[in-house]
Formats: C-alpha cells, sequence, structure tokens
C-alpha cells in the first residue's frame, strides 16, 4: 500500500466508512501482528493488542497528518501500544526495547577490535552453515532489539533513519544492530 | 545454497494470522461528524456575548443614575422640609417638630419603596444577564476554531493544557505568531490520544508531525486564550 492509498483510505474513515479500515486492515495485518507479537510473545495477547490497534487507528484517523511515511506512523503507534500493553500487564520489558543503547552495543560500536573479532566469527561459522534450520529457528538466535530492526526493515521497509525514530535510538545503533543479525543469518543460509 | 532472506521472512509473517476482522469491526464506534466553526452561529454568540457585556453595564449605569436622582429628590425635600420649618417658626416647637417628623418619616417610605422597586428591577436584570452569559459561555463552549499550529507543549502540572504557537488563524478567533494556551477536549477523540498519553515517544512524533506539515492542520479546541509568556 502506498502513501497515497492509505491517505485515501484514511480520508474514508474520517467520512465513517469502514471500507477504509478494512483495506488498512487487509494489507498492514501482517506487518501489525509481526511488530506487536515482536514485543509481547504471547500469542493471544498479540491478537489483543493488534485488534486494540485498529480500532484505535479508526478512532484518531482526523489526527493523522499526511507527509511523513505511514508505515513508520503505524509502527510506531503497534510498538507503543504493545509496550505499554507489558507495562499494564505487568510483565517485564525487554531491555533490549530500551530506547537507550546497551553498553554491550557502545562497547562494541567503537571497539573496531570487535568489529574485527565479529567479522572472524563470522568466517568461521560459515563453515558450520546449517541449510536445514528453518528461518523461525535462525530468528531465534537474534537478540530481540535485532529481531525488531530486521522486522521493520523487511516488513515495513522503513530506512535506517526512519527505524531510529521509531525506535527513538540513534540510527548508528541500528546499522550497527542490522548488520550483526544480517551476519547471524547469513550463518544459516539467509542472503 | 543461500536463501532469501526478505522472501522467506514475508511470508513466515503472512502465514497463519489470525483473523480479526469481526472483531474488529464489532467494536468500532459509529463516527460523530466532525464539528466545523459555524458560521451561523458566529452572529447569535456575538450578540449573546455582547448583551452578556452591555447589560450589567447598562443596569450599572442606570442605577447610578437612579441613585442620582433619589439623591437630588431627598436633598430637595429636606431642603423643602427645612424651608417649611422655618415658615412654620412661630408655630410652637412640638407642632413642627411632629409635622416635618410625618414628613420626613412619609418621604423615607417613599424613598425606601423606590429602592426596593429598583433593587427588584436590578436583581431580575441581574439573573437574566447570568442567564445570558451563561447560554453565552456555553454556547462558546462548543466553538472550534480552524488553526495551524506549531508545536504544542504540555504546560506542567496542568493535564490538558498546551501551548502553542499559532502559525495561520483562518477564523480569525486568533492571531498568526501569538502563542496561545490551549485546552485539548478531553472528549475529542485526538484529544484522546494526546491526554492517555501512550508512550512519550509517540506525542513525540505527533509533534513531528505537526512541525512538518505544511497544510493546514486542523485542531479541535474547545476553549483557547492568549497566554501572556510573563504569566
Amino acid at each position: 500500500m502506498t502513501d497515497r492509498r492509505f491517505e485515501a483510505c484514511i480520508r474514508k474513515m474520517v467520512k465513517g466508512s469502514r471500507e477504509g479500515l478494512r483495506e488498512i486492515y487487509e494489507d498492514c495485518l501482517p506487518y501489525i501482528f509481526s511488530i506487536v507479537s515482536g514485543i509481547v510473545k504471547n500469542r493471544e495477547d498479540a491478537e489483543d493488542v493488534t485488534s486494540e490497534f485498529f480500532i484505535r487507528l479508526w478512532n484518531t484517523a482526523e489526527r493523522y497528518r499526511p507527509g511523513s511515511g505511514y508505515k513508520a506512523y503505524i509502527a510506531t503507534i503497534a510498538r507503543n501500544m504493545a509496550i505499554d500493553h507489558l507495562r499494564k500487564t505487568g510483565r517485564e520489558i525487554p531491555a533490549d526495547f530500551s530506547a537507550e543503547e546497551s553498553k554491550e552495543d557502545t562497547a562494541y560500536r567503537f571497539s573496531e577490535a570487535a568489529v574485527r573479532a565479529v567479522a572472524e566469527q563470522a568466517e568461521s561459522f560459515e563453515d558450520e552453515l546449517v541449510e536445514s534450520l528453518a528461518l523461525k529457528e535462525a530468528l531465534d538466535r537474534l537478540k530481540p532489539s535485532e529481531r525488531e530492526i530486521i522486522n521493520l526493515k523487511i516488513m515495513g521497509d522503513l530506512t535506517f533513519r526512519e527505524i531510529s525514530e521509531v525506535l527513538q535510538i540513534p540510527m548508528g545503533t541500528v546499522t550497527w544492530r542490522y548488520r550483526s543479525a544480517v551476519e547471524k543469518l547469513r550463518r544459516f543460509g539467509y542472503e | 545454497m543461500s536463501k532469501s532472506l526478505e522472501k522467506e521472512y514475508r511470508k513466515m509473517a503472512s502465514s497463519d494470522l489470525p483473523d480479526l476482522w469481526n472483531r474488529i469491526s464489532d467494536a468500532l464506534p459509529e463516527k460523530k461528524p466532525v464539528r466545523r466553526p459555524s458560521f451561523k452561529l458566529a452572529g447569535p454568540i456575538a450578540a449573546a456575548v455582547c448583551a452578556a457585556i452591555l447589560i450589567p453595564a447598562l443596569i450599572g449605569l442606570g442605577r447610578k443614575g437612579n441613585a442620582g436622582g433619589a439623591a437630588y429628590y431627598t436633598a430637595e425635600a429636606i431642603t423643602d422640609g427645612q424651608e417649611y420649618r422655618s415658615s412654620k417658626s412661630a408655630q410652637s416647637a412640638a407642632a413642627v417638630t411632629e409635622d416635618a417628623a410625618m414628613e420626613e418619616a412619609a418621604m423615607e417610605e417613599a424613598a425606601m419603596e423606590e429602592a426596593s422597586m429598583e433593587e427588584a428591577v436590578t436583581e431580575t436584570a441581574v439573573e437574566d444577564a447570568a442567564e445570558a452569559r451563561a447560554e453565552a459561555e456555553s454556547m462558546a463552549a462548543t466553538v472550534y476554531y480552524d488553526v495551524h499550529l506549531d508545536n504544542p507543549v504540555p504546560v506542567e502540572g496542568e493535564e490538558n493544557w498546551y501551548t502553542a504557537l499559532v502559525l495561520e488563524a483562518r477564523d480569525g478567533a486568533l492571531e498568526a505568531g501569538s502563542t496561545i494556551l490551549l485546552y485539548l477536549d478531553p472528549a475529542g477523540d485526538g484529544a484522546e490520544e494526546i491526554r492517555t498519553g501512550l508512550a512519550e515517544t509517540e506525542i513525540k512524533a505527533s509533534l513531528q508531525e505537526i512541525k512538518e506539515d505544511t497544510g493546514s492542520l486542523y485542531y479541535q479546541i474547545l476553549s483557547c486564550e492568549k497566554w501572556e509568556a510573563d504569566e
């Protein structure tokens, strides 16, 4: 769905037509559900939050401002709703989802030695490629924050800048985590 | 053998999706029509506001006028009484005193009657004015302005209140370039979004959108007033 199409759907929603929401729902459900379930984990909760997301989109359609890319906009809302859900239900918010750059990331980012070490490690892992490993299993090897970036990149087709805005973390951290995730997935045969 | 991450990821994310549409559809509230500023209402509202301001002012003037009249009348009566008293100076002091006392009592009674009538009229007028003012206020409370705002900032410790710079005001209700204090309607859907807060990041995102918006931004404002920076 293009930004223009999304805006047209929003206009329909503002006029009270549910068709606009239906179109967005059909197009964006995989994207939203993947964002939400990546955070809340529990499928039932993910379904609840995803439903609430679309209801909220309906209720706040009048406030949508076109021009800044709807995918980043809806990702921000869905993500915040999922995190709020964790807070409300008293579940722990994984540290990885915090806006602050982890110490580990910072240390790695600024250490050339560490970068070289990762590259060497990656080469050695390529030899141990496990082709039969399903994508889901490969994704399980990623940190939640890395998985989130991969999801936004692939499902939302967001730029690194947009991802950094959605996640409220520096762009350098985003690119670092993305590269790290891609490296890990490459070991399992994914390019 | 390399596998396409993107293709397989999309395939995986699109499989085993829940069907939530019925559930969502059942929970959707009916959309209320967006209230736009009504120019039809502008006249009656202005009239009501003027009435609310002018009626008490006119009554105040009227009261001053009447009070002046009453004072003149009383002074005249007293002067007459004195003249009367002096003209009857030959008569007995007791009789003069009695007559003067009777006359004064009659004058006092008349003045009191007048005052109570005036008070009654004033009370009714004040009640009417208060009613008109309340009506005007309630009408004014439903007026929405079309304004283009920049970066509304929540007022610390004041829920639902924000300050914002007016970039454009089409209705002439506000001045472009002025900073206003605005109260976002807690009942409105949009305000709900900010009011319930959600995460801070989302508010930031909203502000960003407002800032980047080049078009005219329709903002629902329940009431607004100019914000003095010194206050």
